[in-house]
């Protein structure tokens, strides 16, 4: 007599695998000096009064948002050496994919802690330094420097993990991602007006909207709450490319369509922030009105 | 010569050359912008990743073969350094550019600057290729972030330069440079006398 | 000639291998034992691939811890890891002309002779010119000998050299290794008993960093002589039974019920004995206590 063990459908394989990925991403040298980097330069910088309110929100993006970008993809990459074993599980890649996407509420939930620390420590020395902005718009600049990048990073880092398999290609990118943003927003200071620097910088991942001049404070055009929407559909775009990555040919079709609606989303957003906002830089004294620069 | 030819083959040239390329382009764009503020901050990022691309040149994917062969660590080392000529060609080519640029940044400093960065990915990799076959990885990450980050983060940037900079409060980047790349040296000269198998 | 006094190897608090003595000379000798015991770690040490935490080791009467005779004994070795990287984007002619050179063949026309004639040794001269990353496992696997075999080392340290390769080649591959072990110490680790049983005069046996037994092919199959039967169902005394191709089952115990088919022990059965602890004649001389 044959007796075959038949093993019953699991349904909590993608939570199993998401915490199985949780675990694995939390544990990862690069993540915790992320962490730490971020801890202290969110305690350093909080000691005093902050002249320029664009510097704290840099170092949760670079360290949660570029770092963990980098560990993403590194993590996602060291699966593919078992790709040709993993591959004919029951379990298919999507669901493997999408268990890596759900581990970035992690560094995501990270980066809300760090915004709630830098508003709730961050000393300004009043509203003006924050630009000729409503709270709504204020909000809005908060939670795309320093929530959104450590969300977004660790996707990108997914999707580019999921496609590439050199594992220099994330360390590379990081630094571009840094030039290009160093760039964008540094001919921004000098040609506020600029069309083709405003698309510039809102065509990136991170955006600065305002710049401490030593007497006042610069406010550039953008709508700081639709270059939220933008992330949001880089986000989204990250997710589908990463899953688009070893799926059947009917899935397949069904994410190329998502993705090109996510990526008219994107355009339609990213154009939003271009032609809202302000539609003139201008600067911010102590106690006086914004002056069109 | 052609025995160092051989050698040089099993560089992982696409992670050298890519990083390379991409140095050079974001350096093209710190010579366009070298009159505004941004222009130096470029440069040295591209400075970073030239340090990133010397980082793989010690990777070796058969070491489990090649650290038993009767051709020590220190002559491998001494052959790998020849594809530090990527990078630092990529590096004067920046330099050059600059030095046509009239700008306050000395073209000296920037390639001690140059040389200091290349021999510090350098060393990295030379300490975790005791570790292992293939620290490239690990090694361009951990001298190039911090090359990076370190401009821009305040605690850091106001105590050193590692850029040639107008700003005298804080260590020059000559300083820095010339301390870094000794150290570097003394690092690589110590790295390649260990045996990388007998441990 | 080889000689390894009480060696032992830690990794962080665990002994890898411990109170290892053992000599060996011109011949091919087999390595067995299970996963963890120690077989790496032995190859490594006599490789040099490793240091010993404990104890000396003599290779060619040079001491693998003076950095200048280590180098010397490296001008003698030929070593396969377990595992063997290869470098991106070679041809299998490029890697092994690529190991030549350090292994100091700095003459070209000499080294392009001898990488041909270890490439034709292992079977893989009609495709010397593909890309690595084209070959099948087996023949990436016989590529990672061919390297081994430049320069026709006096010590050859093998650590599975037959995983993954077909038996017409793995044939060809014994008659290799035991011409090199004419003139050589071939020291081979694998799980493959019939390799062993085909090309070793003398076997090794580790058991948890330990050498279980040491001492002839012969000697250590005749321990399993009348201790082997085949029989129409598994015998729940049994250490080892398995069905077998002809529908009866084969079974491997310390004593053989009596009126049952013998059948003539192989290497594997002897093996499986010793790992089960029995096997052993008390007065065998082989077998260490």
């Amino acid at each position: 007599m044959i007796v075959t063990a038949i093993r019953p459908r699991m349904p909590g394989t993608l939570p199993t695998l998401t915490w199985h990925e949780t675990r694995r991403y939390v544990r990862s040298p690069v993540l915790l000096l992320a962490l730490a980097l971020t801890a202290y330069a969110i305690y350093d910088l909080s000691r005093g009064v902050v002249a320029d309110v664009d510097e704290l929100p840099t170092y949760p993006a670079s360290f949660l948002g570029g770092f963990g970008m980098v560990a993403a993809c590194w993590l996602t990459q060291s699966m593919q050496r078992s790709a040709e074993a993993l591959n004919v599980a029951p379990t298919p890649a999507r669901v493997r994919t999408s268990a890596l996407c759900l581990m970035a509420a992690v560094p995501f939930a990270c980066g809300v802690l760090s915004l709630l620390a830098v508003v709730m420590f961050r000393r300004v020395d009043g509203d003006w330094t924050e630009g000729a902005f409503t709270t709504t718009d204020r909000f809005a600049v908060l939670l795309s420097q320093v929530a959104i990048p450590a969300l977004g990073g660790p996707l990108l880092g997914i999707a580019v993990g999921r496609w590439v398999r050199a594992g220099w290609i994330a360390p590379a990118l990081f630094l571009i991602i840094v030039g290009w943003v160093m760039l964008a927003n540094g001919l921004a200071d000098t040609y506020r007006n600029s069309l083709p620097v405003l698309l510039m910088r809102m065509f990136a991942p991170f955006t600065f909207f305002t710049t401490w001049t030593g007497g006042g404070v610069q406010t550039w055009r953008g709508s700081p709450v639709a270059f939220l929407g933008w992330q949001l559909c880089l986000c989204a775009l990250a997710v589908t490319v990463a899953l688009l990555r070893d799926t059947d040919r009917s899935r397949r079709r069904r994410l190329l369509g998502c993705l090109f609606v996510v990526g008219a989303l994107a355009v339609v957003t990213w154009a939003l922030a271009v032609t809202g906002g302000l539609h003139h830089a201008v600067i911010t004294y102590p106690g006086g009105l914004p002056q069109p620069i | 010569m052609g025995s160092i030819a051989i050698m040089l083959r099993g560089v992982y040239w696409s992670a050298v050359a890519g990083l390379t390329v991409i140095a050079c382009a974001m350096g093209a764009g710190g010579i366009a912008l070298a009159h505004y503020f941004v222009g130096p901050p470029l440069l040295a990022t591209a400075f970073a990743l030239l340090a990133a691309a010397s980082a793989f040149t010690l990777d070796e994917s058969a070491s489990t073969v090649v650290d038993v062969t009767p051709t020590g660590p220190a002559a491998q080392t001494a052959a790998r350094a020849g594809a530090l000529t990527a990078p630092v060609c990529g590096g004067l080519g920046l330099l050059v550019g600059m030095a046509l640029r009239p700008t306050t940044v000395p073209t000296w400093a920037m390639a001690l600057a140059l040389i200091g960065n290349v021999l510090l990915g350098f060393a990295v990799a030379g300490v975790g290729r005791l570790q292992t076959g293939e620290p490239g990885l690990w090694a361009s990450a951990a001298t190039a972030f911090p090359l990076v980050l370190a401009p821009l983060y305040e605690p850091v940037s106001r105590r050193i330069h590692t850029f040639p900079s107008t700003r005298s409060e804080a260590i020059s980047s000559n300083t820095w440079w010339a301390i870094a790349a000794t150290i570097s040296l003394l690092i690589i000269a110590t790295a390649a006398r260990s045996d990388r198998a007998f441990r | 000639m080889i000689r390894l006094s009480d060696v032992g190897r830690k990794y962080g608090r665990t002994w890898a291998l411990s109170g290892v003595d053992v000599d060996l000379s011109t011949g091919v000798v087999g390595l067995l034992g299970p996963n963890g015991a120690g077989k790496t770690t032995l190859l490594r040490l006599l490789a040099t691939a490793l240091a010993p935490t404990r104890g000396q080791i003599s290779v060619f009467d040079l001491d693998p811890q003076i950095p200048e005779q280590r180098t010397a004994i490296r001008r003698r070795l030929g070593y396969l890891p377990q595992e063997v990287g290869f470098p991106r984007g070679f041809t299998a002619f490029a890697f092994v002309d690529y190991v030549a050179v350090l292994k100091e063949w700095t003459h070209s026309a000499a080294r392009h002779a001898e990488v041909r004639r270890v490439l034709d040794l292992v079977g893989l001269s009609s495709i010397a010119t593909k890309r690595i990353r084209t070959l099948s496992g087996g023949q990436r696997r016989r590529l990672a000998l061919a390297q081994a075999l430049l320069g026709t080392p006096e010590l050859l340290v093998l650590d599975e050299p037959t995983t993954g390769v077909d038996p017409e080649q793995r044939a060809a591959l014994r008659a290799v290794l035991a011409e090199a072990a004419r003139t050589s110490i071939v020291v081979l680790a694998t799980h493959q008993t019939e390799d062993v049983a085909a090309l070793c005069e003398r076997v090794l046996v580790l058991d948890s960093g330990q050498i279980r037994y040491d001492g002839p092919v012969r000697e250590l199959t005749r321990h399993a002589a009348g201790r082997v039967w085949l029989a129409d169902q598994p015998d729940p005394a049994a250490r080892a039974s398995w069905r077998t191709g002809t529908g009866r089952y084969r079974n491997i115990a310390e004593s053989a019920p009596p009126d049952v088919e013998l059948v003539e022990p192989s290497l594997e059965d002897a093996y499986l004995l010793l790992r089960a602890g029995t096997g052993t004649t008390p007065h065998s001389q082989g077998i260490r206590a």
